[in-house]
């Protein structure tokens, strides 16, 4: 019976935590990305061990200034199973300063089931930190009015991901008790003048227990939450 | 151009819809069945009790129409199945994994119902387990049921003397049966549960901790939780409190809820999916089944 566990269980995952952070730190005004990210829950696969189920999507950012980057994504993965999956939303700057910043993402999850019409819309708000290091981290002032910032630096960020399930009433009437799914993400991303780089652990759901469900989630809190791992690469196209 | 490339690489992942069903159906094939000689995992450890003699033990199979392909369910009958029409007889409907050798540990338990050969037990392999031919899918399991059903009646089986027993994935035929007692040649006169579940869609929705919609990864209907309200036959739920796989409150419970009429329930603390009557103790086990089917 148990075999099921990983493999099922782990893709029943990929609609709500299959993709890491977007843009946490906004684009530039009228720069212009591509993007593809892979990574999901971690599941014990017997035979094999603990390792992410690589969901992947791809997507496209534009920044429309300085501080508000609008985005899309089309999860790939959920297209095998023949729903259709995005995320839009938009990744807006509340504050910064030449080493870090913080940014908050709003986004709406949108999934409709090619053959039964089935849908769900689930609203998305992250909010992260972000910190810059290394010695390109900072512009450099050319003169008292201008300052150019590099196009090759490295920053850690940590935040939190808040999925929202408007719909209170699941299967056979039955009350839903989750509500409000949040995750906890600690990622790096390597910023690079074509490519960029990102990596992510999450903790999935901390406040949901583990236990006496279909799945076996491995979790840093043992009973509580699951663990995630995910990797994004990024063009830039402008 | 490349608008083309993109569109034809996303009707092409859409066109060959992928489904999760085949990850409920654990079957696995066997070159023969070794019953007691099986030295891989099992249900249940009974440690030498509840040994069945040998005369006892009648393999049987029984053909099976799958969507116009006749292919052989597999079988096994403890008991004389020169009796059959006079023994009250219990179906036993096993669960996810493997096959009738992981199962037999629990089928000898139940020969041992009331005493040793008290009851008739036919357990049965669904297709794409063990021996039997066919695929694993959700009509297909419940046409090797039927097929089984035929069997008993053939040999001269009553409903009043026929008994069904579902244990996780086996509830579901157990109440496909009952719901539905025009479309079988036998209706049990009485239903006993263990650790049934109560829908694939809410196997999904605990999984998921989202409300999606079951359609979402699976094409099962299995939803017994409906297909209950149906049944007028009594109930005995069994359910260990500590199922990790299909919880008490958000499967069994739910199933037992909506069972309208006679119904009775055994929920035992400790008791995880496939322990409960080793927690349960195997003698209180089979002595409050043995209460219901007397009852």
């Amino acid at each position: 019976m148990y075999r099921i566990k990983s493999i099922f269980g782990a893709l029943l995952l990929v609609f709500a935590s299959c993709a890491p952070a977007r843009f946490v730190e906004p684009l530039k005004k009228g720069q212009q990305v591509i993007t593809g990210n892979f990574g999901g829950p971690v599941a014990k696969i017997p035979g094999i061990g603990a390792i992410p189920i690589p969901f992947t999507s791809i997507g496209y950012g534009r920044g429309l200034s300085n501080k508000t980057t609008v985005f899309g994504n089309l999860h790939t993965t959920s297209l095998l199973f023949g729903i259709g999956q995005t995320d839009l939303g938009v990744s807006q700057s509340i504050w910064k300063n030449d080493r870090m910043g913080i940014s908050t993402q709003g986004s709406l999850n949108i999934l409709i089931d090619f053959y039964t019409g089935a849908n769900r819309f689930w609203p998305q708000l992250d909010a992260n930190y972000y910190f810059k290091y290394g010695k390109n981290s900072k512009p450099v002032q050319l003169d008292a009015l201008c300052k150019v910032e590099s196009k090759h630096y490295n920053f850690f960020y940590a935040g939190i991901s808040n999925w929202f399930d408007p719909y209170t009433i699941e299967s056979q009437g039955r009350p839903n008790e989750q509500l409000w799914i949040p995750s906890l993400q600690l990622g790096h991303q390597w910023i690079r003048p074509n490519w960029s780089y990102q990596a992510e652990l999450k903790l999935l759901a901390p406040n949901q227990s583990n236990q006496n469900i279909v799945v076996n989630y491995p979790s840093l809190l043992n009973n509580y939450g699951a663990m995630g791992l995910y990797f994004g690469i990024t063009y830039h196209l402008k | 151009m490349k608008y083309y490339a993109i569109l034809f690489v996303t009707l092409s992942l859409v066109s060959c819809r992928k489904r999760l069903d085949s990850f409920l159906f654990n079957g696995a094939k066997l070159e023969s069945y070794q019953l007691d000689a099986y030295n891989g995992e099992v249900s249940l450890e009974l440690n030498g009790q509840f040994a069945v003699p040998d005369s006892m033990i009648h393999r049987v199979h029984f053909p099976v129409n799958l969507d116009g392909e006749v292919v052989e369910i597999q079988g096994i009958y403890v008991g004389d199945t020169n009796q059959i029409n006079q023994d009250t007889v219990i179906l036993y409907c096993h669960g996810n994994k493997d096959h009738m050798d992981f199962y037999w540990c629990r089928e000898k338990l139940y020969a041992n119902i009331g005493g040793l050969g008290r009851y008739g037990v036919l357990m049965f392999d669904y297709p794409g387990f063990g021996l039997s031919g066919g695929l694993a899918t959700e009509n297909n399991m419940y046409a090797s049921t039927s097929s089984a059903i035929s069997w008993l009646k053939d040999r001269g089986l009553t409903n009043d003397r026929f008994i069904m027993f579902g244990f996780s994935l086996g509830s579901a035929p157990v109440c496909e049966v009952s719901g539905h007692a025009s479309e079988y040649s036998l209706q049990p006169s009485k239903i006993i549960l263990e650790a049934p579940f109560a829908s694939a869609e809410i196997m999904i929705q605990d999984a998921a901790l989202l409300s999606m919609p079951g359609s979402f990864l699976v094409d099962l209907k299995i939803d017994n939780a409906t297909e209950i309200k149906k049944v007028n036959v009594p109930l005995l739920w069994i359910h260990g409190m500590a199922d990790s796989f299909l919880s008490m409150k958000s499967h069994g419970q739910l199933v037992y809820d909506h069972k309208p009429g006679q119904k009775e329930s055994v929920l035992v603390p400790g008791g995880e999916h496939e322990t409960t009557p080793f927690v349960m103790g195997y003698q209180a086990y089979i002595d409050r089944l043995a209460a219901f089917i007397q009852s």
